[in-house]
C-alpha cells in the first residue's frame, strides 16, 4: 500500500490542477463515482479560496465583476495557493499577479486597487495603539516644536499611484463609480486609530510631510521639505490631519 | 489569574460567532449558553476582531474550533508557528473547549482550506496520535477531535472511523466532538446507515456536538444510482433527519454543549438564535425524561 506521504502528494496534485480530475497513481479510491466524489474536494478548495480572495479584495471584485474575478482568482490560486490557514492574509501577491495578468490590461489601475486593499487589510488587523490628542502638543514649550519627532500608529501607511485610487475607493464606498477622471494621480494615507480604517487623499506636498513624519524626522525638517516642494503647502491643515487621522501615538521631545 | 468571570460551557446550545452579528449580540445580550469561533480568524495582531471577541467573551463562555492545524497532515511535526498562534489565543481568551478535525488541510506549506480525508490505517493512527499528543501538550489542554464529512473513501482503510476515533481517545486522552450533520452526510455519501454509525461511535467521550445544514448535489457519473451527494456547507438550517440523530444521541448521553454552525449565506441573528433554541428544546426534553424515570 502507498505510504501516507505519497497519498497526500498525489491527492494534492489533483486538487488544484485543471487536470487530472482525480488522483493518479497509488491513491486507490473506492468506487463508484470517483470523479464526482473527488470533484467535491476540488470544488470546495477552489470555491473556498475564491471566496477568501473576494472577501479580501471587494473593490477589485466590484470593478471586474463575478465572471472575470473568478477566472483571475483561479489562475492566481493555482499559481500561488495560501501558505497559512489565516485566510484574511491571503493575497499578498495578488497585486503583482494582476499587474502581469494580460486579460486585465484594460484596467491598468486594478493592481493598485489590490495594493490599496492589501494595505486596508493590514491596517485593519494591525496591532492596536491609542492615538494621541492634539492638545498634548500645546503642553510642550513652542520653542521646542521644530525639534519634535513622533511615534506613528502601527496601522499607518501610504500608497502613491499613477491612478485615482482614492476616487475609486470612495466611489466604491458611495456606490457611485461614474464620474471618476482616470487621468488623475493620487496618493492615499491609511490609518486605523480605533475601529474604522480611515483613508485620506493627500497632495504631493502633504505626502512629503507625512512621509518625513512617519520616517521619524523632526517636525521642522518635515515642514521645510514640504515648503520646498510647494510654497503654498498648508501646514496647519496637514498638521491637524496628523491627529485627526489618529496617526500620532506619542511625541518625543528632544532632551 | 483569569481575565474572565465565565469559563465553563454549560450543557446548552451555542452558536458559531460571525462578524455580522457582533453588534446585535452586544446590544441584545441574548440568553445563550456559549459561542464558538474559528481561531484562524482571530490570529491578527489587533483591530476589530479582537475588540469584539473580547467584549463578547466577557459575557459568554467560549470554544475555539480550529480548521487549520492539519492533524492528519504528513509532516512529522505540526506547524510550530500555527501552534504558537493558537496557544496565544487560548491564553488570551481562556476557552473552555478546544477542538480540531480528523482531517488534513496543509501539504508542503500550502494550505488548501478544506478538510481533506485520510485512510484509516495503523500508519495514520500512529501519526494522528502523535500529532494530537503534540497539540495537547503544547496547549496544556485536552483537544476534542471532530468526525469529518466524507465524500469518498480509500480502498485500503482497515479501521472503521468510529473505531479509529476510539483508538485515538485511548492513545492520547483526547475527547470527541461529534458532528451529527457529518454523520448524516457521510452515511448518505458512503451508503451506510447513520444510526449504525451512531451505535458504533464511542459516545461516552463526546464533550461537544455540532449541528449544521448541508446541500444536495446530483451526481453526473452516477454508476450505482445513489443519485446524490450531500455537501456539508453549513449554509442552511438543520434538517429534521439530522435533528432525529441528535435526539437519539442526547437520549443516550444527556445534554451536552451543542453548537449551531452556519458559515455560508449567514442569516439574520434571530434565525440562528432560533436554531439554538431548538437544540435546547431537545436537551430539555431528555433532562425531564431522566428526572421522571
Amino acid at each position: 500500500m502507498a505510504s501516507f506521504k505519497q497519498i497526500h502528494k498525489e491527492f494534492v496534485a489533483a486538487l488544484l490542477a485543471p487536470s487530472p480530475p482525480i488522483p493518479k497513481g497509488s491513491v486507490a479510491l473506492k468506487k463508484p463515482n470517483i470523479t464526482s466524489r473527488f470533484a467535491v474536494y476540488r470544488n470546495n478548495v477552489i470555491v473556498g479560496l475564491i471566496a477568501a480572495l473576494k472577501s479580501n479584495f471587494p473593490i477589485c471584485y466590484a470593478l471586474v465583476g463575478d465572471e472575470f474575478f473568478k477566472a483571475l482568482a483561479i489562475d492566481f490560486i493555482r499559481k500561488d495557493p495560501p501558505i497559512s490557514p489565516m485566510l484574511f492574509e491571503y493575497g499578498d501577491e495578488f497585486a503583482l499577479f494582476i499587474s502581469q495578468y494580460s486579460p486585465a490590461d484594460q484596467l491598468p489601475y486594478l493592481a493598485d486597487i489590490a495594493r490599496l486593499e492589501i494595505m486596508w487589510r493590514n491596517a485593519y488587523h494591525a496591532i492596536d495603539a491609542k492615538p494621541l490628542d492634539i492638545t498634548k502638543i500645546q503642553q510642550i514649550d513652542s520653542k521646542k516644536h521644530s525639534n519634535l519627532t513622533f511615534k506613528t500608529h502601527p496601522s499607518a501607511a501610504m500608497l502613491t499611484s499613477d491612478w485615482p485610487i482614492y476616487s475609486i475607493w470612495q466611489g466604491h464606498e458611495d456606490n457611485n463609480m461614474v464620474d471618476i477622471d482616470l487621468e488623475v494621480e493620487q496618493t492615499i494615507l491609511i490609518c486605523r486609530p480605533n475601529v474604522d480604517v480611515l483613508i485620506a487623499n493627500i497632495d504631493p506636498a502633504a505626502c512629503i510631510f507625512y512621509s518625513a513624519i512617519m520616517n521619524g524626522q523632526t517636525l521642522g525638517s518635515a515642514y521645510e521639505k514640504s515648503m520646498k516642494q510647494e510654497p503654498n503647502f498648508d501646514f496647519n491643515y496637514c498638521f491637524g490631519q496628523l491627529f485627526a487621522l489618529g496617526l500620532i501615538t506619542d511625541i518625543v521631545v528632544e532632551k | 489569574m483569569s481575565n474572565f468571570k465565565l469559563k465553563k460551557i454549560p450543557n446548552l446550545a451555542g452558536v458559531g460567532l460571525k462578524a455580522q452579528h457582533y453588534k446585535t449580540i452586544l446590544q441584545e445580550t441574548p440568553k445563550l449558553g456559549w459561542f464558538e469561533v474559528h481561531p484562524e480568524n482571530y490570529m491578527g495582531a489587533g483591530g476589530p476582531p479582537h475588540k469584539y471577541l473580547t467584549a463578547i467573551r466577557e459575557l459568554y463562555p467560549l470554544s475555539l474550533h480550529g480548521v487549520g492545524m492539519s492533524l492528519g497532515g504528513p509532516s512529522k511535526r505540526l506547524d510550530p508557528e500555527h501552534l504558537r498562534r493558537f496557544k496565544a489565543l487560548k491564553d488570551r481568551y481562556e476557552p473552555w473547549l478546544i477542538s480540531e478535525h480528523l482531517a488534513w488541510s496543509t501539504h508542503e506549506g500550502k494550505f488548501f482550506n478544506d478538510l481533506l480525508p485520510l485512510p484509516y490505517t495503523e500508519e495514520t493512527l500512529n501519526h494522528l496520535a502523535n500529532h494530537i499528543d503534540e497539540m495537547q501538550s503544547y496547549m496544556g489542554k485536552q483537544v476534542l477531535i471532530e468526525n469529518p464529512s466524507a465524500y469518498l473513501a480509500y480502498e485500503s482503510s482497515p479501521y472503521a472511523e468510529t473505531e479509529f476515533l476510539d483508538q485515538l481517545v485511548k492513545r492520547t486522552g483526547c475527547g470527541l466532538l461529534l458532528d451529527v450533520n457529518n454523520i448524516f452526510v457521510s452515511a448518505n455519501n458512503q451508503g451506510y446507515d447513520a444510526y449504525d454509525y451512531l451505535d458504533a461511535y464511542p459516545v461516552e467521550h463526546v464533550e461537544e456536538i455540532h449541528l449544521g445544514g448541508h446541500s444536495v448535489e446530483l451526481i453526473e457519473d452516477d454508476e450505482l444510482g445513489i443519485g446524490k451527494l450531500l455537501i456539508d456547507d453549513h449554509s442552511s438550517a438543520v434538517i429534521d433527519d439530522v435533528w432525529g440523530i441528535y435526539n437519539r444521541l442526547i437520549a443516550k448521553i444527556g445534554p451536552k454543549p451543542s453548537l449551531i454552525e452556519w458559515d455560508g449565506d449567514i442569516p439574520e441573528w434571530p434565525t440562528l438564535y432560533n436554531e439554538a433554541k431548538i437544540a435546547d428544546g431537545f436537551m430539555k426534553k431528555h433532562v425531564s425524561i431522566k428526572v421522571k424515570s
